[in-house]
């Protein structure tokens, strides 16, 4: 009895877990919602609710050039979120887009402070993503480039 | 067993929380920066993270981050296209006015900016404002689009 006892209340938590990932996860698509958004001359400028700014240029061809800046720091799976959330304003393309959402979060990269990722998407296009911190100043980029521009 | 520990476990994060905050005995006092500038497109600040960003009708955009726990300021500008080197201090000359916080100050720092050769702001240059310093560093941008980056910085007193 003082077993099963047990065994349920292990049940209550670990839904409960389950329920403050799912609010944190809502939470963050919520922080990373676009509050204002302007074209200019090579690019267009996206504000989020979070204070980050996304840059994303509007030359050449799609997927475009993009940079993300932020003034706080990010853990992997919030640099995971960043990253995602940029690449699909550069308008990806199919194989592109099929590797950020399944490749790229198994990246080894992704739990460094500074690092310059390239890759081959499975049509053989390569691209090229860069992440810059500077903890001393606040400053968080990340970066990304068609590299076949 | 287990439920102790349960319980133990949903106490405890709200009091470590609580202890962490009351561990910060000052924090700098966010602000909107260039509300006052002319070309401002839109601004916004976050007073709980300490998080302020701006837009100018340019396309410049300027990001800051203030110290939600102890004392510290930290000011990106980030310039569309270059700006040519003589026109570099009147730039910095003008940010400093919607950046530092008094006229007291503005006017102490602004002449030292002046005197700064161009290595310096390379490497980051000091000035000294009344019992504090700021850092004002010119870094190149990444970004085609973004050509120049103006990182100022708030050296507080402890530094």
């Amino acid at each position: 009895m003082r077993f099963s006892g047990s065994i349920l209340l292990f049940i209550v938590f670990f839904i409960m877990m389950q329920l403050a990932n799912a609010a944190e996860s809502g939470a963050a698509s919520d922080r990373m919602q676009v509050i204002a958004e302007n074209d200019f001359a090579s690019a267009k400028l996206r504000l989020l609710k979070n204070g980050d700014i996304m840059s994303i240029a509007t030359t050449g061809k799609p997927p475009y050039n993009a940079s993300y800046f932020s003034t706080a720091p990010s853990d992997k799976s919030l640099l995971l979120q960043h990253i995602q959330f940029l690449l699909q304003s550069a308008k990806p393309n199919k194989a592109l887009a099929e590797y950020i959402k399944h490749r790229l979060p198994r990246h080894p990269y992704l739990k460094r402070d500074n690092f310059e990722m390239r890759f081959t998407a499975s049509d053989g296009k390569k691209y090229g993503i860069i992440y810059q911190s500077s903890i001393e100043s606040n400053m968080y980029i990340i970066h990304f480039r068609n590299m076949n521009l | 067993m287990i439920a102790r520990f349960i319980i133990l476990l949903l106490v405890n994060i709200p009091v470590t929380q609580a202890v962490l905050a009351e561990d910060c005995l000052a924090h700098t006092e966010s602000r909107k920066l260039f509300s006052n500038h002319t070309e401002l497109l839109y601004e916004t600040l976050l007073p709980d993270t300490g998080r302020y960003s701006a837009v100018l009708k340019n396309g410049d955009f300027i990001l800051a981050r203030f110290a939600t726990c102890g004392l510290g300021m930290s000011v990106h500008y980030f310039s569309v296209g270059d700006i040519d080197k003589n026109q570099l201090k009147d730039k910095l000359k003008a940010l400093s006015n919607y950046i530092l916080p008094s006229e007291v100050v503005s006017k102490k720092i602004i002449p030292q900016i002046a005197l700064l050769t161009e290595q310096k702001l390379l490497q980051g240059a000091v000035v000294n404002g009344p019992g504090d310093r700021y850092m004002i560093q010119v870094l190149s941008s990444d970004t085609n689009t973004y050509r120049l980056h103006i990182l100022y910085a708030w050296l507080p007193p402890e530094f």
